[in-house]
């Protein structure tokens, strides 16, 4: 460690006021309370169908034999895609010493915690029987990438889990000490998840070092976790997933997902709050803008390998595949995804006047909706094409539509992951206040990195 | 009991049974559903054979069946009277049920059996059935000696197959100009081994070389089948033996033991290696990290400095 | 269980044998099932294969019912066979008996079928033809590779299951499989209250559950039984050939021929060989047919 590590408090104490009441978590105000009703809403929605499909079995869904999967391996991927998010700040831009990060840290975070626990509750809502689940556990096989993805996702979220709650302790002990006005069992919460929290310098110095641990150590995880999700597909024999590197396609598209993750979320709560434009400059727009530009490029890069080479080719079964993305019938889809989902985020970005807040707000909305499609497209076309012929079939079991209850359940998971990061919001500082208050310190040395 | 010890027990008595099933048309006889005595009951066909193993047992089969919509079908459950020169109480040998497949069978008792002739005449009567028409169907065989021996010699294995029956004087004499079929037993049927059928000579014997790479179980042995089939005298002969010569099968143990195809149990050790150095090093790594939070609690409990 | 018991049992397992060999006499003797007769004190005298002489009580002919092979046990597979199947796809006219006996004995539902008679054709100039497919028991099977519960496994006589009771329904088998044999239970199945109630074994793939998958299973209910899977014996045109690959023998129920004779004669070939997943199922091309060829109604998928 390069300098001294002061202790934060006591600081001139208007700084400290300031900052505290606007970042300091608040009651829900009318939008607030909006919002989180209709997000009930459609998640109790997608659990009513949900509880349905328990008991009557996936049935009610449109999958059947050739398209077995569908929607929600699709949302599947989308949420360990997001979940990636969570590693590229907390860890990528740490390591990388990105002065801009503090403010982005915890949000992103969130949204890991959120989205890899619906990833793994999407997986058993996608399972025929969900009451046999602990069998992954005592019947496992070893040999099985969904093994693998079962070891990686419990240890990710509980990385995630730690990479959120560490840096937390510190503002759960301001918050107890400083946060007046709020109901008794709050204040209890904040006691007891603060571990008696008192800027001791051993405390802080075990802190810093687990931080900086957690954030070598979720790099490999992170990147395990999508690659080995990318082998669910590519370690079949399927044209379309029978690709050498769905991996880093995979990653790289990930990443770009996160950062759009985080963007929407910077905006929203910098439109929502008072004052966090002070914490949301700008300037963490550019650098997210930037950032977002560059991991498009390299997915770009990807998916001219994952379909220009293949459809060099065109190689049997694999030709059929194409055809349908590229003039058939996903065309529609497929060509919406990749100009809208990630061309246009290229071109907007690539000027400054696209970076600004409100443009990057769109184009990020642009970024998840299109990722979310673009797993669609990876998973239920390749099934829609198998080896052997299909034309003896029922209309209804060559072509995947999916049911209104399965669009349910799958809005209901996406709305749960939104209601867990707003929950996590209404209780927790978005922004961490203590890391602010430090950083506002005039002599703060942003090169702590050992 | 130990049930998989009867299961393989079983099994390889398949092996020796199966042939059975599929035996190549035995008829000898089949009746044709009488026109007589119209009670409004389905009438039947039955097919009856004589089938004689190892120069030994006397077996009947008596197969019935019945015409749906222009299709044969058998008679499951039918009890049919197996008799001896004709029908009557003191000609009975005995009375058998058929099976799912409309089969009846009736190992011919020896003490039943009246000797007063090389020749016998054996019926099968379906009699005062409740679904079904009454139908009779009889044979006619004689009595013949037909024996297979197996030569193994230096460099040559032999099959040598002897065929005799009375002649007029009651003395056995060689039969000649009968067709005779080897085959070896396999699970699901007799495998012929040669595309014509060998005939007796005026000794009324065959010689027939055993051909190499046949393969046999893991102890070499294969079963050698030689059969009359559907002699119009003799019925349906055939004699069976066990030897070792066939290539024994040999069942490495230890193949594809470790696959990554394999059960849980037998994993490929490299898989459970890597990902178990994976899981320990990361998880000692969190584990690390969660003792070091209780570190903080603790350092908590003191004042601050 | 008393000694007197232990020793008739005894007794009657080596006269089991025995009887076995003998003639066609005997047609579905259930070594397992001693307990349930009764003797009748009429004894019959019989040749073993060995050429001893042995008497045995006439109660011991009788046919006996079929046992259930529990989970555990049918994980083991039926030992020194290797089981394997030819079709000869000049013979098939598409009768679809196969199809047709696969369903009924397995209650396949409306929506699911085991095996598949698949209107094929090699190239535009090239005329159809009909192939039956099901589960190939691949001796690589990338379906068993990704299961993650062990449900489906591969046996040593060559034969992939799946264990129902322990299946999860993850579809990654599905997935897995360039055949598309696999079937999977999307709601409850529906099948007579008898059925429901009887034990599940899965050597039969019978009872079926809901959200579990299945697929063809090479019947080694009927093979335990010394029978073939149904497909083979309901083919009126000899199409499928079945028998054990270490006996080198396959029998279609009119003719047993050697295997190896078979393929290298008349060019047998597995279907996409170059998958990787080595089948047990070969093909024999659709030369000199015996049928011309004939599309009609049938071919529609019963869904």
């Amino acid at each position: 460690m390069k300098t001294k590590k002061p202790v934060p408090l006591p600081y001139p104490t208007d700084q400290i006021e300031a900052i505290s009441r606007d970042l300091m978590p608040k009651p829900f105000g009318l939008s607030g309370k909006i919002w989180v009703a209709v997000l009930s809403v459609i998640f109790l929605t997608g659990l009513y169908f949900y509880i349905e499909q328990f008991r009557f079995g996936l049935g009610i869904t449109a999958m059947r034999d050739y398209s077995t999967w569908g929607i929600y391996i699709a949302n599947f991927v989308f949420f360990v895609a997001i979940s990636l998010v969570g590693s590229l700040v907390s860890a990528i831009l740490k390591l990388s010493g990105a002065r801009l990060r503090t403010p982005l840290t915890r949000i992103s975070e969130m949204i890991a915690v959120s989205s890899i626990i619906f990833a793994a509750l999407v997986i058993i809502v996608d399972m025929g029987r969900p009451d046999r689940f602990l069998n992954v556990i005592f019947h496992a096989r070893i040999q099985s990438p969904i093994t693998w993805d079962v070891i990686v996702i419990s240890t990710y979220l509980t990385i995630s889990l730690l990479l959120f709650y560490l840096p937390l302790i510190p503002d759960l002990a301001f918050m107890r000490d400083r946060y007046v006005g709020i109901p008794a069992w709050q204040k209890k919460m904040y006691t007891f998840l603060a571990l008696g929290w008192n800027s001791h310098p051993g405390q802080e110095k075990i802190l810093r070092r687990a931080e900086q641990i957690l954030a070598i150590l979720i790099i490999p995880v992170a990147f395990g976790i999508h690659t080995v999700t990318s082998w669910l597909f590519a370690t079949t024999l399927r044209p379309g997933w029978d690709s050498n590197d769905f991996g880093p396609y995979f990653v790289s598209g990930a990443f770009m997902v996160g950062a759009g993750g985080v963007i929407a979320a910077m905006y929203i709560f910098r439109t929502h709050y008072s004052n966090w434009d002070k914490y949301l400059t700008d300037k963490h727009f550019e650098f997210m803008g930037r950032l977002l530009v560059l991991l498009s490029l390299v997915y770009l890069y990807f998916n001219i390998n994952e379909y220009f080479v293949p459809a060099y080719k065109m190689k049997g079964g694999e030709a059929e595949h194409l055809r349908a993305l590229f003039h058939g019938r996903y065309a529609p889809l497929f060509w919406s995804v990749q100009f809208f989902g990630m061309v246009l985020p290229i071109i907007v970005l690539m000027f400054r006047r696209g970076r600004k807040p409100l443009p990057m707000f769109i184009i990020s909305i642009f970024v998840i909706v299109g990722a979310w499609f673009k797993r669609f497209l990876i998973v239920v076309p390749t099934l829609s094409h198998p080896y052997i012929p299909m034309d003896r079939l029922p209309e209804s079991w060559q072509h995947y539509i999916p049911t209104f209850k399965e669009w349910s359940i799958t809005a209901g998971t996406l709305a749960g992951a939104l209601l867990i990061v707003t929950l996590l919001a209404r209780f927790f500082p978005a922004i961490p206040i203590v890391e602010t208050i430090e950083e506002a310190k005039p002599d703060h040395n942003f090169e702590e990195i050992s | 009991m130990s049930t998989i010890r009867l299961i393989r027990l079983f099994t390889k008595s398949l092996l020796v049974s199966i042939s059975l099933c599929f035996l190549p048309g035995l008829s000898v006889a089949q009746s044709e559903p009488s026109d007589s005595a119209d009670t409004g009951k389905p009438e039947t066909s039955i097919e009856l054979m004589y089938n004689e193993a190892n120069n030994h047992s006397k077996v009947l089969t008596a197969t019935v069946k019945t015409n749906v919509k222009d299709t044969y079908e058998a008679v499951k459950g039918i009890s049919v009277n197996f008799y001896q020169k004709e029908v009557g109480p003191e000609n009975l040998l005995g009375t058998s049920s058929s099976n799912d497949k409309g089969v009846a069978i009736l190992v011919v008792p020896e003490d039943k059996l009246s000797k007063t002739s090389v020749d016998y005449t054996f019926i099968a009567a379906s009699e005062n059935d409740a679904k079904f028409e009454d139908n009779q169907e009889e044979i006619s065989v004689s009595e013949s000696d037909f024996v297979m021996t197996l030569e193994q010699g230096d460099s040559s294995r032999q099959v040598l197959i002897k065929l005799q029956a009375p002649d007029a004087n009651g003395t056995m004499a060689p039969v000649a100009e009968v067709e005779v079929r080897l085959y070896v037993q396999r699970l699901f049927g007799l495998l012929a081994l040669s595309v014509d059928p060998e005939t007796t000579d005026e000794n009324g014997e065959i010689s027939v070389d055993f051909p190499a790479g046949i393969p046999g179980d893991s102890a070499g042995n294969l079963i050698i089948v030689a059969k009359v089939e559907e002699h119009e005298k003799f019925g349906n002969l055939e004699f069976q033996r066990k030897i070792s010569w066939g290539t024994p099968l040999i069942i490495d143990p230890n193949k594809n033991r470790r696959e990554l195809w394999s059960s849980r149990a037998n994993a490929p050790l490299y898989l459970i290696f890597i990902i178990n150095t994976m899981l320990i090093g990361i998880w000692g790594v969190i584990a690390y990290i969660v003792y070091e939070v209780f570190k903080i609690w603790k350092l908590g409990r003191q004042k601050a400095s | 269980m008393t000694a007197t018991d232990q020793n008739s049992r005894r007794n009657f397992l080596k006269k089991g044998l025995g009887i076995a060999a003998v003639s066609s006499a005997v047609t579905a003797l259930h070594a397992f099932q001693v307990d349930s007769v009764e003797e009748t004190g009429e004894k019959v005298k019989l040749l073993s294969p060995e050429g001893e002489i042995v008497e045995i009580d006439i109660a011991y002919l009788k046919p006996i019912p079929e046992v259930n092979i529990s989970p555990d046990e049918s994980r083991h597979g039926i030992p020194g066979r290797r089981f394997v199947m030819v079709i000869d796809l000049a013979q098939c006219k598409n009768l679809r008996k196969c199809h047709d006996a696969c369903d009924k004995m397995h209650h396949c539902g409306p929506e699911k079928e085991f095996l598949k008679v698949l209107k094929m054709q090699n190239n535009t100039l090239a005329t159809p033809f009909w192939q039956p497919t099901m589960c190939f028991h691949c001796d690589e099977p990338p379906c068993v590779k990704v299961c993650p519960v062990d449900a489906t496994f591969k046996r040593e006589d060559g034969i992939v299951l799946i264990d129902t009771d322990r299946c999860i329904g993850c579809r990654f088998c599905m997935v897995a499989c360039p055949y598309s044999a696999r079937t999977f239970d999307w709601s409850e199945p529906a099948f007579p209250l008898e059925l429901a109630h009887q034990h599940y074994s899965p050597e039969t793939s019978v009872p079926a559950k809901m959200g579990t998958v299945s697929k063809c299973d090479f019947c080694p209910d009927m093979v335990r039984k010394g029978e073939m899977p149904h497909c083979v014996t309901a083919c009126p045109n000899g199409v499928f050939y079945f028998g054990d690959e270490n006996e080198d023998a396959v029998s279609n129920g009119a003719e047993t021929v050697r295997l190896s004779e078979l393929l290298r004669d008349r060019s047998g070939y597995r279907y996409m060989e170059d998958m990787g997943t080595r089948p047990r199922v070969y093909y024999l091309p659709p030369v000199n047919r015996a049928f011309p060829f004939q599309d009609d109604e049938f071919t529609k998928h019963k869904g």
